[in-house]
């Protein structure tokens, strides 16, 4: 795009469109950005390139080559991250671009793991993973703090997760708490980071990786009380939509944005499992108010309540919407729900079906066709699921479908005459 | 932060990293030095890590404790005391829940399964022995082979065991190390 532009300066400029000067301005502005996206690349490749080497080292070393004696077969376990450690600290002393320190970074983070695999190879270790993991996550920590390096959070991010799963799922598991502290530690890189580069790509993926970390490991904490987990999943994902609601991501889109996008879709899903009379019989008889999920339900509650609190401090109350508050109402559902399981279900449905109405409301009110549609596709997803456990007749379930098909033509078509006849 | 402090901040990682794992190679090769060795009956199987390669299961004789003592959970740590019989094989003597301190036997930690028919049963923690990813399955398949035609097969692991740390240095098949007689 920056290319076409700079191309066309010399005729605007023969034209008498634009001076001359500001045809050097345009210049000197893309000139500038293109060399930054031409660092970012160099960087982005040097991350790929230094994780296909380290990955390929472990493949490699994991051949396990019989001819080699322990000797030589410990040299080769060390090498890697020996390597690793001497350009990083290269890229360190000699202040190298980021590039550089973002490619040794990543090198050093697969040595490290694997040297511990191979040796444990070496002497025949049966170890299980989950210590292996940690091994390794706890030996790479420093790296969040001794580069300012993005990639060494996007790691720990990804195997502070795979540990949890590791350690906190299956039979024979214990609640591995550490994952929380672990993920704690990668705070100060990653607020760091929000404030030094608001624009940054990196700093996106970020807002996705954080939240998908704590949606898949949550269910570590979820030990005797299950009932009690769907409470923690509304309220996890009540935090997330209200700090995708914060100032800092008012302008931000859906994609720069996971805490939101991720905090809606999410409640969405859970409402929807909870739309089922069968999981309020059966899902909520082993809830216990001295349990750890309990605990953690309450500290998510007041996080939820506190970013609510400030969100409606910093905005108007008019412009907020249910989905702020989705987490409030369904913990007085939830209190329902261990007397009865007939209200609280109806209570669900409606709940689900003014949800989505209101996004189609939002979505009208900024002409935004993903949002409405959005809207649209949680009642026709109600609807849809009521089919498996309400008798109702072919014909109206058809016609049903019918008007909903009707409902998205009709509703996309006039919104796009509205934003025809605005411009 | 401070030039100085990532300066330290890193030396101290390269410093622990280095140490994590040189401190687990000097256990092992203390371990291997001592010439403390036992030999465990086992069969062989063949599945893989996706971090280290291709190895065999070890299937131990040696797999369960006769006890009265009922009070065994599954996934305990439990030690397990061996003697060696005249030649070399290992012999269970025991399998306490607290460390023995006036023990004159050798001990490894196991994990305990379950307890059935008056028997405890547990997992020894050495059942894993790495090979080059082209023998590995070929090594089941010798062991499996020589079973079927009903051939008398000595296999056994050689484990080097010192003050609790153990290593498996190498399994025996008919008196040839695996990696050699599935070359064969």
């Amino acid at each position: 795009m920056s290319s076409k532009i700079t191309r066309a300066l010399p005729e605007l400029v023969e034209n008498g469109i634009i001076t001359d000067e500001i045809a050097q301005n345009i210049k000197a502005f893309y000139g500038n950005s293109e060399e930054s996206s031409a660092n970012r690349l160099f960087t982005l490749f040097g991350i790929l390139g230094a994780t296909l080497v380290g990955l390929g080292i472990i493949l490699i070393m994991a051949h396990n080559w019989d001819d080699f004696s322990r000797g030589v077969k410990l040299i080769f376990a060390f090498l890697p991250m020996l390597i690793g450690q001497a350009i990083l600290g290269f890229s360190i002393f000699k202040e190298k671009s980021s590039a550089w320190k973002e490619a040794s970074t990543v090198f050093l983070f697969f040595g490290v793991g694997a040297c511990i695999a191979l040796v444990s190879q070496i002497y025949h270790v049966s170890g299980d993973l989950e210590s292996f993991l940690l091994a390794w996550i706890v030996l790479c920590v420093p790296l969040m703090f001794v580069t300012k390096s993005t990639s060494a959070v996007i790691l720990h991010l990804i195997f502070i997760t795979y540990y949890a799963f590791e350690a906190g799922y299956g039979h024979n598991t214990t609640i591995p708490h550490i994952y929380f502290l672990l993920l704690l530690l990668a705070l100060p890189s990653y607020v760091r980071m929000i404030k030094a580069q608001t624009k940054s790509h990196v700093t996106s993926v970020l807002h996705w990786l954080f939240p998908m970390s704590l949606i898949f490991s949550l269910p570590v904490c979820i030990d005797q009380s299950e009932g009690v987990g769907f409470l923690m999943y509304v309220l996890l994902f009540g935090v997330f939509y209200n700090i995708g609601q914060l100032p800092y991501f008012k302008n931000k889109s859906l994609l720069q944005n996971g805490y939101r996008t991720l905090g809606s879709l999410g409640t969405v899903i859970i409402l929807l499992i909870l739309s089922f009379r069968d999981i309020w019989k059966h899902q909520f008889q082993d809830v216990y108010f001295d349990s750890l999920e309990f605990l953690c339900a309450m500290i998510l509650f007041v996080i939820a309540s506190v970013l609510l609190y400030f969100n409606s401090k910093q905005n108007a109350l008019k412009s907020m919407n249910l989905f702020h508050f989705v987490f409030l109402l369904f913990g007085v559902i939830f209190m329902i729900g261990l007397f009865n399981d007939l209200l609280p279900t109806i209570l669900i449905n409606a709940l689900l079906f003014i949800l989505g109405v209101s996004a189609i409301k939002i979505g009208a009110e900024k002409f935004h066709f993903g949002i409405l549609n959005y809207g649209m596709l949680i009642i026709a997803i109600l609807i849809a699921c009521r089919f498996f456990d309400t008798d109702i007749t072919y014909v109206v379930r058809g016609l049903l479908f019918v008007f909903i098909g009707g409902g998205f033509f009709t509703a996309n078509y006039l919104m796009l005459k509205k934003q025809k006849s605005k411009k | 932060m401070k030039k100085t402090y990532i300066y330290i901040l890193f030396g101290l990682m390269v410093l622990a990293q280095i140490a994590a794992s040189a401190q687990i190679v000097y256990k092992y090769e203390r371990t291997i030095a001592s010439d403390n060795v036992y030999k465990f009956k086992t069969a062989p199987v063949d599945p893989n890590n996706p971090f280290m390669g291709k190895y065999i299961d070890l299937d131990f004789e040696i797999n369960s404790f006769e006890t009265t003592d009922s009070d065994w959970n599954r996934y305990d740590k439990a030690y397990a005391y061996f003697s060696k019989d005249e030649n070399g094989y290992a012999v269970l003597e025991t399998l306490s829940k607290e460390l023995l301190t006036d023990s004159k036997f050798d001990h490894v930690i196991v994990e305990t399964y379950n307890y059935y028919e008056g028997k405890i049963r547990f997992d020894l923690p050495f059942q894993t022995y790495y090979m080059e990813e082209s023998k590995a399955l070929g090594a089941e398949t010798l062991y499996r082979d020589n079973n079927r035609n009903g051939k008398e097969q000595d296999v056994y692991a050689v484990v080097h065991i010192q003050n609790g740390t153990h290593v498996l240095t190498d399994v025996i098949i008919n008196g040839i190390s695996i990696k050699d007689a599935v070359v064969k």
